[in-house]
């Protein structure tokens, strides 16, 4: 039996250089020398060992400065000594976070926590810092490509009198100039699939369709809606968008990196609706700014509600349902018009 | 106090080793012996007697590969290393990732012995960093400059087999058994030829290749390992990977068509046309979701179909070194129940049960290997001399990062 203060650990020897172990015990004696039984072999002292972490009940490898190991499943044993002849027990702080199931249902509830701060305002804030950082030689040449490839696509040329779109370009630079914003510049196009419809690209390169104009909105409306993609362009929304969809993508490979197959789409769900939701949050934005511009323009900041309802009152005669809210990259109309009295009153 | 020392293994493995002749050996795992009578193995000595009468030396031996970890305590770990990978912003994965493979090596156990991973977080995290970077800016130049990104995405290929043979050294290297090191001797030309070459004739040929590029490529990943001076090698059969193939193709094919018919269907009863998805409203997409779920579920039973299947041929009989050697018997029709169940467990706890599923898959996978030895175990093992790793071939880190993503290893 052992001495005081000696302690044996029970374990399998495995020489150095050989899988050819042998059922052992490591001697310990009270101030940390080390001996291997049977055998008798002196190994050293116990700080000359390399003890691995703990982890669960895993057992554990202690490799002897021979290059030889010593595997044993006594963790008890392993970390008193690690604390008597160290003075601390290598990961001993994380296997203590890892042994209760309070800390489990409070990592959770942090982690939940995380996740919900980090989607809510760190994704946002990150990419709003980053995205002044980007070339502007990327962001117009980019644009240029968008638009080629649209016009390829899905745009037609324009059958609008010359004149009124060069009015609404105009319209559009005074507007810019308002933000401070120098360049960009306005494509009046045929929409096809995308019916009556305005978006604004990085650049500052904004597109009206020609059913919008035909919608028969007067020059306030139009204005209105200009305001608001050039409010786009000022917050740099199509850069942060696209920033925001990789951060997104990037969190979300963290959290699931171990997801494989079907479970990898399911995983991805998430992230296309959280793209959505920073969608909506950037639509609001520009409604607001829009409507600040066209104040300060000395124009009727309400003319974007009014615009909007008269996009919606189109579609509602082409019995058009509307997209569930969640799902949709822009906010409920009605709800958007709501905000735009309330901010113009 | 110390606690008093007992002599004891670290796991007792041994009510899963039989004595098995190979003529009869069994395909399915063998049942424990009752009463416990077993040969002595190096490492932990039996616990009774040896009785007399049964056969010690000169037969060959099965043995299961062992899974003690825990639902529970793997939960416990996984949600710490998630709580501190998020608050570090990602840098504690790389921790992360060493304690969750540590975790899972350390209860996997063969012959009363357990596995160890050696890996560095610190060269971890760095090959992450710089996968990271990369990942971020190929994302981005796809979003914003397409034609650029696509180009860097073509130009990256040849670094591909280099990221997956560094990734694997690596990995071997950092793998231990009985305290000695598995190894990987592949080379880029292998790599490229199994991960470039073949899968590009698999798409030019149409798909009709593609088994064959599987074949090759597990032919690469298996004939290059090596546990000290035992090298692994498998002659995998080529017209069982094309059958296992056929059939899952044919599974996916069908569950695809009613899924599509099902979707037409519905579409047509809400009388409409399918249009973007911002023009759907609750009741269309019930009609999209419903079928693609059922797609979904398709997949899952076909995969699992593949992989259970293809498992069991690429490691029917793989010999390791002197006449030792691995083997997997899956059954087919039990694995696809249970990663079934897996899903849905998954799905229906918005991912939190994903550590009691990766437990039991370790375990499910765990105990459907056997490993024969030529010789009673002691013996064998001494027949396994470590031979010295060869100096100066480090995997990379980097390359160990890119097999994290592509999670290349030969996991037992």
């Amino acid at each position: 039996m052992s001495e005081a203060g000696s302690l044996r650990i029970a374990g399998c020897h495995y020489p150095a250089g050989s899988a050819a172990g042998q059922a052992a015990e490591l001697h310990v004696s009270a101030d940390g020398a080390l001996r291997l039984e049977p055998g008798g072999r002196a190994l050293g002292h116990w700080r000359g060992l390399r003890v691995p972490e703990r982890l669960g009940r895993a057992p554990r490898v202690l490799g002897l400065g021979d290059g030889g190991g010593f595997e044993t499943g006594d963790n008890a044993a392993v970390d008193a000594c690690e604390r008597r002849f160290r003075g601390r027990v290598a990961g001993g702080r994380l296997h203590a976070l890892e042994g209760r199931w309070t800390i489990a249902w409070l990592a959770l509830a942090g982690l939940g926590f995380s996740i919900f701060a980090g989607f809510v305002w760190g994704i946002p804030a990150l990419a709003a810092r980053v995205a002044p950082w980007l070339p502007a030689s990327v962001v117009v040449g980019s644009s240029e490509e968008t638009l080629a490839s649209l016009d390829r696509h899905v745009l037609r040329p324009s059958r609008l009198p010359a004149a009124r779109c060069e009015a609404l370009e105009a319209t559009r630079a005074r507007l810019a100039a308002r933000a401070g914003l120098s360049g960009g510049r306005l494509e009046c196009r045929r929409g096809g699939a995308f019916g009556a419809n305005a978006f604004a690209l990085p650049s500052g390169l904004v597109v009206i369709t020609d059913e919008f104009v035909e919608l028969g909105g007067d020059d306030d409306e139009l204005a209105g809606v200009l305001a608001h993609e050039v409010a786009h362009v000022e917050y740099r929304h199509g850069l942060r968008q696209a920033l925001q969809g990789s951060l997104l993508t990037l969190g979300a490979a963290l959290l699931t990196g171990d997801l494989a197959n079907a479970g990898s789409f399911i995983a991805h769900l998430p992230v296309v609706l959280a793209g959505l939701h920073y969608s909506r949050d950037f639509e609001r934005e520009a409604d607001a700014r829009g409507a600040a511009l066209m104040r300060a323009e000395g124009r009727d900041p309400r003319a974007l509600a009014r615009a909007l309802a008269r996009l919606e009152g189109a579609a509602r005669q082409k019995e058009r349902p509307a997209a569930p809210a969640w799902l949709s990259d822009h906010p409920d109309t009605q709800e958007r018009i709501a905000r735009i009295e309330a901010l113009a009153r | 106090m110390l606690p008093p020392a007992s002599c004891r293994a670290p796991y007792d493995d041994f009510e899963g080793l039989s004595l098995v002749p190979l003529d009869n050996a069994p395909d399915r795992p063998p049942a424990p012996p009752a009463g416990g009578a077993l040969p002595p193995l190096s490492g932990p000595p039996p616990r009774q007697p040896h009785p007399p009468g049964l056969p010690v030396a000169a037969v060959p031996l099965r043995m299961r590969v062992q899974f003690h970890g825990e639902g529970g305590e793997f939960f416990r770990i996984w949600i710490v290393n998630l709580l501190l990978t998020v608050l570090t912003l990602g840098i504690y994965s790389a921790w992360a990732k060493v304690r969750t493979r540590r975790y899972f090596y350390g209860c996997t156990s063969l012959a009363g012995s357990t596995f160890e991973y050696l890996a560095e977080p610190v060269a971890i995290l760095k090959g992450r960093a710089v996968l990271a970077v990369a990942l971020l800016l190929l994302y981005a130049s796809l979003s914003m400059m397409p034609l650029f990104g696509a180009a860097l995405l073509v130009g990256a290929l040849p670094f591909v087999p280099a990221l997956i043979v560094s990734s694997l050294r690596f990995n071997y290297r950092v793998t231990r058994w009985r305290n000695v090191a598995f190894r990987f001797t592949g080379s880029y030309g292998g790599a490229a030829v199994a991960f470039l070459l073949w899968p590009l004739l698999g798409v030019v040929s149409f798909g009709l290749l593609w088994p064959k590029a599987i074949q090759a490529q597990r032919s690469y990943l298996l004939n290059h390992v090596h546990y000290g001076n035992a090298a692994f090698s498998a002659d995998i059969p080529l017209w069982p990977v094309y059958g296992c193939s056929i059939v899952a193709s044919v599974l996916l094919g069908i569950v695809t068509a009613v899924a599509t018919v099902l979707s037409g269907l519905m579409l047509a009863r809400a009388g409409l046309r399918p249009q973007s998805m911002a023009d759907l409203d609750h009741w269309q997409l019930f009609a999209l979701v419903l079928p693609t779920l059922a797609y979904l579920f398709g997949l899952t039973l076909s995969a699992a179909y593949y992989r259970a299947a293809l498992r069991n041929i690429v490691l029917a009989d793989v010999a390791i070194g002197d006449g030792h050697g691995l083997r997997s018997h899956v059954s087919v029709l039990d694995y696809i129940a249970f990663a079934t169940g897996n899903l849905l467990l998954t799905v229906v706890t918005l991912g939190l049960a994903r550590p009691w599923v990766r437990v039991r898959t370790a375990r499910y996978f765990a105990t459907t290997t056997t490993i024969r030895f030529a010789v009673p175990a002691g013996a064998a093992m001494a027949g396994i001399a470590a031979v010295t790793e060869a100096a100066g071939r480090r995997g990379s880190t980097l390359g160990d990062a890119a097999g994290d993503a592509f999670d290349w290893d030969l996991s037992l």
